[in-house]
């Protein structure tokens, strides 16, 4: 082998027939690694897999692992959505977007629905996504159990013999002591029956359409260097008690659209907008979902939803 | 909201960017050059370049001016940069003894073999803000510069300048080996440096692994976590001397692919450290000492001190208690930076869903107390009850 | 003769197939062209995956020519397959058994296996039910030219889960189907 074999297997990803010069910020190597945790994660779903992360131009905590994943699994024919609470004008959102767009040539929507791999954080869109779409979901702190075990050899036991009891103590007493589990985000939920995984930190309202759904959800944690799975068609079960119903985010004011969550049969999560005086608006913080609500209604008109399409 | 702020935050990322760039390229001074910073600022130089994991002086002068002076953002930039970077093969694994001192110390000994070679240091320099007025300044620089040129003509080498013998200079460990003063912990199990950009490093990880996380890590956190467990709650510290301080030149070889043999690529300037333990444990052979080594990019004596610290301290722990992992897993400067500074991000889902479990919580309560006097029973009982949960429940304390 | 390097776009593409054939268990796909004449389609998933610091043995053989041109292609080191993270099998008579499954406490540490198969099919006779994650209810494959013994040791029984062994079957045509350590196979009522 020579150095220009090696040089050609390793280097940058070369630039398809696309217009704009592309930047790419992985090499092929780091692809490849990455694509091989992400397989390993779908073949134990909901263990965390280590990988080697990788400096990405965005910070530690910002999305670095998503942007890891995004970068492994996007090919040329794919469309990238890429939102932030729900909003795809968030400024990190329109950042890493602008980044997987300037490495990889891909296109880009604000389209749940037309999009064939999502990068989010903290939410789960609210249309039900369909069979060969991906999600993508960046992972801040990937260990469930961090809060009542923080030595790692004894967590990688803890997982390594599905020993989940003191996750089940702490549960019983939050009831005990709060009257309900007071675990807000990142519910933790057993997968497929055998790992417990954080949920990323998506509301409680996010955690049943991951359930048995069609989708392939990959887990991107860069600065703890983990990735974990959720095949599709898997079951995916938030940790609670027989006798205590587990409860998503309550809201009965309705959004500027018009939908209530959850009571309404199409509810959607919605966030408050308080004023000074103690009063609050809500509105659903999935804003491409609450625009195309609002379009429909009549509230907005249909040139609402044109503007997507200049969404660089 | 919506599009309105779909389109807003685009334009908001470009503006942010339209400002940073107007003041690193703009100023109100002239340009600085790379040759300037790498000269004149090299200690911060040396630091991005370990903190970065990759040695090239100028790229990390530009770093560091496009960071405008900030040590861990131009560290950001270096290492972003190395994840483009194809990975060729991996250099001949060097020998230590090789490096060319441009300064050693032994504090352990007053007259050690080798020499003590005081080289360049800030050690014994008065700490007085130097007031000298800019023109007089810029006259020494010059008259300096002139004077640097007329010694390269003359090739006169001047009488403070190491001699070769004493540039590669015996180590202090072999001297205590000879006395059989040292427990030996040398180990063949670990014959690969662990390469921690491509290998998620976790406890239980073999030495390379540690000392190559130490090497990386932040200047600073090191530093704390040493004196963390000089001074707090940690203890793994007790009586350390310094055996060998130096920093030098090391080679770097590779191997040439089509002929096998080895090549010379450069050198790094590296500052290495070997640090002697007093062993004081119950277990331990307490008639002996044990070594700690650090080595680092660049010229960085607290860091390569600490770090060698570090590694004996977490070879006596064993794998008892926080302190392996608070090393491999604490003390990038990257990952603590980038997570504190992600709590500026929003986070208003999250948030909503906290607010949520607060109200649920009060609700609970109150359908408890309402319960309760329907029961008959007293609110200082109830208070009781909801006090009364056995052991205090571990809180999710960990940052979303 | 040019190295058969697989990057960029096919490289994805390749990637691509073995993902979603591994996300749903059985589901049948289709691996981009193969780069070369030399780079037969069974050889793809070790060509596409395949790096400098890991292993990889095609039938047993370390002088097997699909063996060197994957080490040409990726930098793989020729091993035992006792010792490899790509496992090649060329035909159904390749024994399976003895291959890295990971354990409990680093279920990544496991093979890589791709066997060669004549044909793979949604359904048919002699075809084998799986279940698990990716696979709604239960999905039935159909693969020509790998004995049923063989078959049914993939999946759940090749090792003790999380451990175990991820498996895909390639047809000469480059038609993909996976069958990771979390799925179950059993027989079919035919
Ligand atoms: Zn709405």
């Amino acid at each position: 082998m020579t150095l220009a074999d090696v040089l050609a297997t390793t280097g940058p990803a070369p630039a398809s027939e696309v217009a704009v010069e592309l930047t790419p910020i992985l090499d092929e190597s780091a692809k490849r690694e990455i694509r091989r945790a992400v397989l390993t994660a779908i073949a134990v779903p909901g263990y965390q897999v280590p990988f080697g992360s990788r400096e990405m131009p965005v910070a530690r905590g910002w999305g670095s692992g998503g942007l890891q994943i995004s970068l492994a699994v996007v090919g040329d024919d794919d469309v990238v959505k890429v939102y932030d609470q729900g909003e795809d004008g968030g400024v990190n959102a329109a950042n890493l977007r602008r980044l997987i767009r300037r490495s990889e040539g891909v296109k880009t929507t604000t389209d749940a629905r037309e999009a064939s791999v999502i990068q989010t954080r903290h939410r789960v869109p609210e249309d039900e996504l369909i069979a060969d779409q991906i999600l993508v979901l960046q992972v801040p702190v990937p260990e469930p159990l961090r809060g009542i075990e923080r030595d790692m050899n004894e967590l990688r036991r803890m997982h390594a013999e599905a020993d989940y009891a003191r996750m089940w103590v702490s549960l019983y007493e939050d009831i005990v002591r709060n009257g309900v589990i007071t675990r807000t985000t990142g519910y933790p939920c057993l997968v497929d029956g055998r790992y417990v995984i954080a949920t990323t930190p998506i509301p409680r309202w996010d955690v049943p359409p991951l359930h048995q759904a069609k989708f392939l959800s990959l887990f991107g944690a860069g600065r703890e260097k983990r990735i974990y799975a959720i095949p599709p068609y898997t079951d995916v079960e938030p940790l609670t008690f027989d006798d205590v119903p587990f409860e998503v985010e309550e809201v009965s004011e309705p959004c500027r659209c018009g939908l209530i969550c959850p009571g309404d049969e199409q509810g959607a999560y919605l966030v408050e907008l308080p004023a000074q005086d103690g009063t609050s608006q809500w509105v659903c913080s999935d804003t491409d979902w609450c625009t195309r609500h609002r379009v429909a209604n009549g509230v907005l008109g249909s040139e609402a939803l044109d503007d997507a399409d200049e969404l660089w | 909201m919506g599009y309105v702020a779909a389109k807003g935050g685009f334009d908001a990322i470009q503006a942010a960017e339209t400002l940073v760039r107007r003041r690193r390229i703009e100023g109100r001074s002239s340009w600085l050059e790379l040759d300037q910073i790498v000269d004149r600022l090299r200690y911060s130089v040396d630091r991005v370049m370990g903190e970065g994991g990759l040695w090239d002086e100028q790229l990390s002068a530009r770093a560091f001016r496009q960071a405008e002076g900030d040590v861990i953002e131009a560290a950001h930039l270096i290492r972003a940069h190395r994840s483009t970077l194809p990975r060729f093969g991996y250099a001949r694994v060097v020998d230590a003894d090789e490096i060319d001192v441009l300064r050693r110390i032994v504090p352990a000994f007053r007259e050690p073999p080798g020499p003590q070679l005081l080289g360049r240091t800030l050690d014994y320099t008065g700490r007085l803000l130097d007031q000298t007025p800019e023109d007089e300044g810029r006259r020494q620089a010059a008259e300096a510069a002139a004077n640097r040129r007329e010694r390269v003509v003359s090739t006169q080498v001047s009488a403070d300048e190491p001699t070769v013998d004493q540039r590669v200079p015996g180590r202090l460990i072999d001297v205590l080996r000879n006395l059989d003063a040292l427990v030996d912990r040398r180990r063949d199990d670990d014959p690969e440096p662990v390469d921690i950009s491509r290998v998620a490093a976790r406890p239980g990880a073999p030495r390379s692994a540690r000392l190559s996380t130490m090497a990386r890590a932040e200047t600073g956190a090191l530093v704390q976590l040493w004196y963390r467990n000089i001074l707090g709650p940690d203890r793994n510290l007790h009586e350390v001397t310094l055996g060998e301080v130096r920093h030098g030149r090391l080679p770097i070889e590779v191997q040439n692919p089509l002929t096998g043999e080895t090549v010379p690529i450069g050198s790094v300037r590296v500052t290495e450290v070997e640090a002697i333990e007093d062993l004081d444990g119950v277990e331990e052979d307490r008639t002996r000492f044990d070594v700690g080594y650090g080595i680092c990019l660049g010229h960085n004596e607290r860091k390569a001190i600490a770090m060698a610290n570090l590694d004996v301290a977490v070879d006596r722990a064993a794998g008892d208690g926080p302190l392996e992992q608070s090393v491999l897993m604490t003390t990038d400067g990257l990952d603590a930076s980038g997570f504190l500074e992600h709590l500026k991000l929003p986070h208003y889902v999250t948030f909503r869903s906290m607010m949520e479990r607060k109200t649920a919580m009060r609700e609970a309560a109150g359908t408890k107390r309402q319960e309760r006097l329907a029961q008959g029973r007293s609110d200082c009982e109830v208070t009781d009850v909801s006090g009364d949960a056995g052991a205090p429940v571990e809180r999710e304390d960990v940052l979303r | 003769m040019a190295v058969p390097v697989l990057t960029g776009t096919p490289s994805q593409a390749a990637f691509d197939a073995i993902l979603r054939s591994l996300s749903e268990p059985g589901s049948i796909r289709q691996l981009p062209p193969s780069p070369s004449p030399e780079v037969p389609a069974y050889a793809m998933v070790a060509l596409a995956l395949g790096d400098i610091d890991l292993g990889v043995c095609v039938d047993d053989d370390p002088m097997h020519p699909v063996a060197l041109m994957l080490r040409a292609a990726t930098g793989m080191t020729i091993t035992g397959r006792d010792n490899a993270q790509f496992v090649v099998c060329s035909n159904e008579a390749v024994p399976v058994g003895n291959l890295l499954t990971g354990t409990a406490l680093a279920p990544e540490d496991a093979a890589r296996l791709t066997i060669a198969v004549d044909d793979l099919d949604a359904d048919g006779d002699g075809a084998v039910v799986l279940r698990g994650p990716g696979v709604p209810g239960e999905r039935r494959l159909c693969v020509r030219g790998l004995d049923r013994k063989t078959l049914l040791s993939l999946g759940r029984t090749s090792g003790t889960f999380p451990a175990g062994i991820d498996t895909w079957l390639v047809t000469a045509e480059g038609r993909i189907a996976a069958i990771p350590r979390s799925t179950t196979v059993t027989q079919g009522e035919h």
